[in-house]
């Protein structure tokens, strides 16, 4: 009880004083509202527009989630390939690295562009955003697993790229890596999504958080433009708190004890 | 003084002191010529000689870079060797050969049992049998009641006993030991050292045993075998005269000193 109050206690103390400064700053200098609002019109912008608020959460946390999970079946997959020969690392990691470095603001209207104005192209930008610390966390996790003992194991017959060897030492190896890349990634693919829904700028059922932040600030409604990006951070830390919590439920229970017990 | 040991042709033909109990079950090693050079033109070991009888215990002792770990990989099969040979004797074909590193390399997402499987699972042995043959391995070392630990609940001595009990699980017949108790407190390396004679002497285990340390050398091995690098090469072998009876006080008598003393001094650290 006193450990919770004391990890939530200071931070909340750290918000409720800057929502003072905020509120006493905009009180004390009187910027016009569409400039920068106060704590309370922004408060009032979310009440009256939570239809959307709330729609446009669900549709960027749907955008956010299947661009997470592909990119997390791709990138696994593609590490295990990788990590069969140093050859073959040698000629596709640099390539990944390179696709890194394109910014997926440049590239998303390009996918609008091929695969239309639709939710396809907003889970495509997330996707690519996410693919990489995935890929390479995993790669690195898979490298990392206890060489000496790998080799114990190729003496007893088993090569160090057996099934064997993947299932018990390998894949386990990596399991604290891969999740250190899901963990970053999390919070990429609200990312993602917003700039790839900000892209396709496309409204309706489908509309994204991206796109009431652009509708917002074309109609100089900056106080529901607060609200929105407010509610894209939460849900980038809940995506965040949620891979965090399954990492450390899986890491914990790791152990084979459970699935292996007395039988 | 470089005394090269003897070309005796075969194992058992008589030594000075006898080896242990000669064992028909037994397993014998001989190291002929072995070079391993690395393409820089270092040469981390040159033309080792090495006959090892049934169920004898011989160390390698000598500095860092002496080529005494290299010499064991070698043996092991985990580096080849880049001249010479390294044949084996006895039963069957190729012995089953244990391993124990310095540290202990266990799977920390698995308990003391399953750790200690972990070879039989190699294996594909069945899992009762496994189960079975672990918990006679843990009893072994004395750490039947830590069988649900993980890794990170036991000692660091625990955990090289751990380490101990899974290559003991495997029935080795040839026993490599690359500095195992190096990391280890003197305290606890001494209890392990008293528990791995009597393992060895009872089951008449063939075994190898690489250290820096001139006292775990003669506490432990039938022969010593010292080595000097650059390049690194076996200069001498000395017998030690102790037979299968080792109790702890051993250690502090004059004739272990002599010993001792005779393998310093052809190190050149006159002990």
């Amino acid at each position: 009880m006193l450990g919770v109050a004391r990890a939530v206690v200071p931070p909340l103390l750290v918000f409720v004083v800057l929502m003072f400064v905020w509120w006493a700053a905009v009180r004390a200098l009187q910027p016009q509202a569409y400039i920068f609002p106060s704590p309370g019109r922004v408060w009032e912008a979310a009440v009256n527009d939570s239809d959307r608020l709330w729609t446009g959460f669900r549709n960027t946390l749907y955008a956010s989630v299947v661009g997470f999970l592909a990119a997390t079946a791709v990138g696994v997959l593609a590490a295990l390939l990788l990590s069969l020969s140093r050859t073959i690392e040698r000629a596709f990691f640099p390539w990944a690295v390179l696709l890194q470095t394109v910014p997926a603001v440049a590239v998303a209207p390009l996918f609008v562009l091929w695969f239309g104005p639709g939710r396809g192209s907003v889970m495509l930008v997330a996707f690519t955003i996410t693919l990489f610390p995935i890929l390479a966390n995993s790669l690195a996790g898979l490298r990392s697993a206890d060489a000496a003992l790998v080799d114990l194991i190729r003496l007893r017959g088993r090569r160090p790229n057996s099934l064997f060897t993947f299932t018990k030492i390998r894949i386990p190896s990596s399991l604290p890596y891969l999740f250190t890349g899901l963990r970053i990634s999390a919070g990429l693919a609200v990312i993602g999504a917003i700039v790839g829904e900000i892209v396709v700028g496309r409204g309706g059922p489908e509309a994204g958080l991206g796109y009431w932040v652009t509708f917002g600030t074309t109609q100089l409604r900056t106080d529901f433009v607060f609200a929105a990006i407010a509610v894209s951070s939460a849900l980038g830390i809940t995506f965040f708190l949620a891979v965090s919590a399954i990492g450390n439920r899986v890491l914990r229970n790791w152990h084979d004890s459970a699935r292996d017990a007395e039988t | 003084m470089l005394v090269s040991e003897e070309p005796g042709p075969t194992v058992g033909t008589g030594p000075p002191i006898p080896p242990p109990g000669p064992d028909a079950s037994g397993v014998t090693v001989s190291v002929r010529g072995v070079t391993r050079q690395y393409r820089s033109g270092f040469v981390a070991l040159q033309g080792a000689d090495l006959e090892i009888a049934a169920g004898e215990m011989v160390a390698l002792v000598g500095p860092s870079g002496c080529g005494k770990s290299t010499l064991l990989k070698i043996v092991a099969g985990l580096l080849s060797a880049t001249d010479g040979e390294v044949a084996f004797g006895g039963p069957g074909g190729r012995p089953e050969i244990g391993y124990v590193f310095q540290d202990p390399h266990l799977l920390p997402w698995r308990r003391t049992l399953r750790n200690v499987e972990l070879f039989l699972e190699v294996d594909g042995m069945k899992k009762a049998e496994r189960r079975r043959r672990a918990r006679e391995a843990l009893a072994l070392v004395g750490l039947a009641d830590f069988e649900d630990a993980y890794p990170a609940q036991l000692s660091g001595g625990m955990k090289m006993r751990v380490s101990l009990a899974r290559t003991l699980a495997t029935d080795p017949q040839l026993m490599l030991f690359d500095e195992p108790f190096a990391a280890v407190d003197e305290i606890t390396r001494h209890r392990l050292n008293n528990d791995l004679i009597r393992l060895q002497r009872e089951r008449h285990v063939t075994g190898v045993f690489v250290t820096h340390s001139i006292t775990e050398s003669v506490f432990l091995a039938d022969r010593v075998a010292v080595m000097s690098p650059s390049p690194g090469r076996i200069v001498d072998v000395v017998d030690v005269p102790f037979g299968d009876e080792r109790p702890p006080s051993l250690r502090t008598t004059p004739e272990f000193a002599a010993v001792a003393r005779q393998i310093g001094e052809i190190m050149g650290v006159e002990a």
